[in-house]
């Protein structure tokens, strides 16, 4: 605690004056946070405290070591130094507030290499500030604008921290001159010795002057943070450590539908403190923006415009939820937004607007790329639970999938009787007449209904014979999963056929925490048969992940296999044998969200078509968990898309520049929305949709007549 | 304003292909999926849209038929529907279009109705006859084909759509109006319409309960019998012409030969 060689306040008055408004300062800024966190104590509980090792060694690698925002290398590059150059000036400030009481920090307080540090972050935020700015200021990516903060926020927070850094040198130059080198800084020594001729006095007093301006700013900063995008300074290390750790492609589930008073969110604060939270910790960076399917081809949904319309109308509300009158309205000092009485529109349908809800094709592209951890999905499916289920109010063509998903067990006018007619002369037996199939195939309702997707159902069939898999269908034993109903927000509906699925896998012994039960209770079983989990496989990326992700939910556990890892794993277990390098067409394929984002399935359906094409497989500019979906997810294959750009049409275009002929897909509904893009536009002779079940049919079919005609010659 | 609306329990049009039993004569109803009668879901939208434009009215549904009704008429409820009325007799089976009106007629007399909303006709048996008979016993007016209604004091007045567009018809209360198919949307319901449908209120009547007796209804009151029933003459199957340069001159004489050229 040595004493400075210059008191910076000059006497007990000075600091006695700096006290004051320190003191002042600090406690706005208290009571700013103390709002935004009552607001977030005001809203719903959730439990984010599962996985702790998990979550802080990825704090630390993603607030440490800013692996987010480092994926997008120079902007990334620049917040790094940003944010360490934060830290560090912090210490240096602690130096100079000491210094105000005669003192200064232990250890560091006059250690040149401190100093010298501390210099080198200052130059480091410097070049940083001047990357920003060119982005912001002439690059000037469209994702940038903020119509919550205005556009000046952004640049009144870089003038901010140039400022804070311009008093920072000022100080340390004329602290230098001043007391002659004993007060050391590397910039000091550069700038310093020039100013000797000024005088002790006058250095002194420059000192003293760039001292408290140097304060101010910090001050101002503090005070002028808590209602700025730069909230989440403080908001995002919380963020990233409450980050979900749950499966990926679960949504939450929505308890207690039958005593319930709300189903969904139409206000901001029944959203959960961590949805809410999200807000606090947008970035406003905009990178989901740069990659969501609706922003790109026209639509009214902008992700980044959810995450801050939530916290546009949370604020909104600020003083409703925290309870009026309370004390941020009586003490407009205390109130992050300054108490206008702006006229308050409702969360859904006028801050959010209805149509960029339906929008969403519940891809995830958004959560992907999101540096923080935000959870666009979850936010938009929620609002849309509150227009389905209290408003009834969603476009007029999902009625009627409703309807028949409820009466029927699948998404059209055609009785459930008729789900196995496809089989129709297969030879694929039912579970009920062999019940103890080791595999279930899951063909879901585009496979046993679509037209185009039977094809695709009767090629696995036809691997799995080859493969001598003892497999069985369920037939009008299956219903639609629900998967669709609840992405639209019919949550109810999902729980109903969920529950009835649920019920039929249970009875034919799926569901694997019900086997380990039995296997527990009589030891290896009776033939280690019986007691052994079993699989599902599923061609349906939807019905996959619904089943896998979300059946826990409600007590059902089963093992579910998508169809290219299982044909992967055939093939590496020596089950089938196909020829290599057999279709010489130039192939693409396209990664379906629901496997590859939401669940990870990457690298197997590329081996299975490495192994096939003679070329390999030629990727798309967008590609793995970059990939551009197709439109179909989240119900949007059941509605019309009437504004902007197909998205279909979009990911087809992309596949075309690749110069492919074939474009493989391992989801249905890409394959139905491509099919369908294909013909938009009319590129029927150049490119063909294939699922990448009935490449691998092709391939055994080759396999069988080696004399047959060449795919592709 | 105390309004009804007639609603029917049906197979569902969209997935039981219709079967005829070859000895009853009838349409099979068992064992098939049953659905409130989707022209009747936007009867009842209709009905609701009026009464919570008037405001201090009550929307009650009826319906005549098997105690599965009772599913159709929850569905009704869900809607929005403020309360309903089955009516379940075994004597009531195979009633025709005289039985199933005189029914409901009696019903609804004891309620004192002022508006009664039904559709043209029903799903399944088409006849679009029970409107009428039921404003006949009740001897009350009827409004058809309205495809916007609206009450104006004592007046019921609608748009009724004709061949061109509409006309503008009205009718002293109270009245009988039936609903141009797809004139409203179907309105699904809500959860706080799911739940609530479980505690509104629901009553269930039989002959007795509504002065009738079993031979004016039902097989033993029918004044329509159905003698024999066939099939269709299945669609002969069309010409295909493939174009071998002569394509539009075989087209030409074809339509010529029906003197549509």
């Amino acid at each position: 605690m040595a004493p400075p060689a210059i008191s910076p306040t000059g006497g007990w008055i000075g600091t006695t004056i700096f006290v004051v408004i320190f003191l002042a300062a600090l406690t706005v800024f208290g009571l700013r946070v103390g709002q935004l966190v009552t607001l977030l104590a005001k809203a719903r509980r959730e439990d984010r405290t599962d996985h702790l090792e998990e979550r802080i060694g990825d704090f630390l690698l993603v607030v440490l070591g800013q692996s987010g925002v480092l994926r997008d290398p120079i902007p990334g590059l620049a917040h790094f130094f940003t944010f360490w150059g934060f830290i560090i000036i912090q210490f240096g400030l602690l130096n100079l507030i000491l210094g105000a009481f005669n003192g200064s920090l232990l250890l560091i307080g006059h250690d040149h290499t401190f100093a010298a540090l501390l210099d080198l972050f200052v130059l480091f935020v410097l070049v940083s500030l001047i990357v920003f700015a060119v982005r912001r200021g002439i690059v000037r990516p469209r994702q940038l604008s903020s119509r919550l903060h205005g556009p000046w926020d952004g640049f009144i927070i870089l003038g901010l921290i140039f400022l804070v850094l311009l008093t920072l040198a000022l100080v340390e130059t004329f602290g230098f001159a001043a007391s002659h080198g004993e007060e050391w800084s590397l910039l000091g020594s550069w700038f310093g010795p020039s100013f000797y001729g000024l005088g002790t006095a006058t250095n002194v007093a420059l000192y003293r002057v760039f001292w408290w301006a140097h304060i101010l700013t910090v001050l101002s900063f503090l005070v002028y943070l808590p209602g700025s995008k730069h909230l989440h300074l403080m908001a995002t290390p919380f963020n990233v450590f409450f980050r979900n750790y749950g499966p990926r492609g679960a949504l939450p589930l929505l308890e207690n539908l039958e005593e319930r008073e709300d189903y969904g969110v139409s206000k901001a604060e029944q959203f959960t403190w961590k949805q809410l939270l999200d807000g606090y910790a947008c970035t406003e960076c905009g990178r989901c923006n740069t990659v969501c399917p609706a922003t790109n081809t026209g639509k009214p949904l902008l992700p980044k415009e959810i995450i801050l319309g939530v916290k546009e109308s949370l604020l909104d509300r600020r003083h409703e939820i925290v309870g009026e009158p309370n004390l941020f309205q009586k003490l407009p000092l205390a109130d992050v937004r300054g108490n206008g009485h702006e006229e308050i529109q409702p969360l859904v349908g006028g801050v959010i607007s209805k149509e960029a809800l339906w929008a969403c094709t519940t891809c995830g592209a958004c959560m992907e790329i999101c540096p923080v951890s935000i959870e666009h999905v979850p936010k938009i499916v929620d609002m849309r639970r509150s227009l389905v289920m209290e408003e009834s109010d969603f476009p007029p063509e999902v009625t009627s999938l409703f309807n028949n998903i409820e009466r029927n067990g699948n998404p059209w006018e055609i009785s459930n009787d008729r789900r196995a007619e496809w089989a129709a002369g297969l030879g694929v037996p039912l579970m009920a007449e062999n019940p103890e199939a080791e595999v279930l195939y899951w063909v879901g309702c585009m496979g046993s209904f679509d037209q185009r997707n039977r094809k695709v159902a009767t090629a696995l069939v036809k691997i799995l014979k080859a493969a001598g898999v003892n497999f069985a269908i369920l037939g009008p034993e299956e219903s639609c999963t629900g998967d669709p109903a609840r992405r639209i927000g019919n949550e109810y509906l999902w729980q109903m056929m969920a529950q009835q699925n649920i019920e039929v896998l249970n009875s034919y012994g799926f569901n694997t925490a019900q086997a380990e039960t039995a296997t527990a209770q009589h030891g290896h079983g009776h033939n280690g048969q019986t007691s052994r989990a079993r699989t599902i496989i599923t061609a349906c990326p939807h019905c996959f992940n619904t089943i896998k992700n979300e059946y826990p939910q409600l007590g059902g556990h089963y093992e579910v296999i998508h169809h290219s890892v299982f044909i992967d794993r055939l093939i590496s277990e020596g089950r089938l044998q196909l020829p290599s390098g057999f279709d010489h067409r130039k192939l693409t394929y396209h990664d379906p969200c629901y496997v590859g984002r939401y669940n990870g399935v990457y690298d197997e359906p590329r081996r299975v078509l490495a192994v096939l094409n003679s070329n390999g497989v030629t990727e798309m500019r967008r590609n793995r968990n970059r990939s551009f979906c197709c439109g179909g997810g989240g119900g949007r294959a059941w509605m019309e898309e009437r504004i902007g750009k197909r998205v279909n049409q979009t990911r087809v275009n992309e596949a075309l520049e690749t110069e492919a002929e074939v474009l493989a897909a391992a989801c249905p509904f890409c394959i139905m929305m491509f099919e369908d893009g294909v013909k938009g536009v009319e590129a029927e002779e150049r490119l063909q949709v294939e699922d990448i079940a009935e490449i691998v049919a092709r391939a055994l079919e080759e396999a069988a007549t080696p004399s047959a005609t060449r795919a592709g010659q | 304003m105390k309004i009804f609306v007639c609603v029917k329990q049906i197979p569902d049009p969209n997935t039981v292909e219709s079967k005829l039993d070859p000895a009853t004569k009838r349409l099979v109803r068992t064992g098939v999926s049953l659905v409130l009668d989707p022209g009747d879901e936007t009867t009842i939208a209709a009905a609701i849209k009026l009464r919570d434009s008037l405001g201090n009215s009550e929307l009650t549904a009826i319906s005549m038929g098997p105690a599965s009704a009772q599913e159709a008429l929850r569905r009704a409820l869900a809607m929005g529907v403020d309360r309903a009325i089955l009516i379940s007799d075994p004597a009531l089976a195979g009633s025709d279009v005289l039985g199933t009106a005189r029914t409901l007629a009696a019903a609804l007399k004891r309620e004192n109705p002022d508006l009664i909303f039904c559709s043209t006709e029903s799903t399944d048996g088409y006849t679009g006859m029970v409107p009428g008979a039921i404003a006949e016993f009740l001897g009350l007016p009827q409004l058809t084909f309205a495809r916007e209604i609206n009450v104006e004091g004592t007046k019921a007045v609608i748009k009724r759509v004709t061949q061109t567009g509409y006309e503008v018809v009205e009718s002293p209360l109270p009245a009988v109006v039936t609903i141009a198919s797809g004139s409203f949307e179907a309105i699904y319901p809500t959860m706080k319409g799911i739940m609530s449908a479980r505690k509104k209120p629901f009553s269930q009547l039989s002959l007795s309960d509504l002065g009738l007796d079993p031979s004016q209804v039902g097989e033993a009151g029918a004044r329509e019998q159905v003698l024999s029933i066939g099939k269709a003459e299945a669609r002969a199957a069309g010409q295909i012409i493939k174009d071998e340069g002569n394509a539009a001159e075989i087209i030409a004489d074809f339509l010529q030969r029906h003197q549509l050229l």
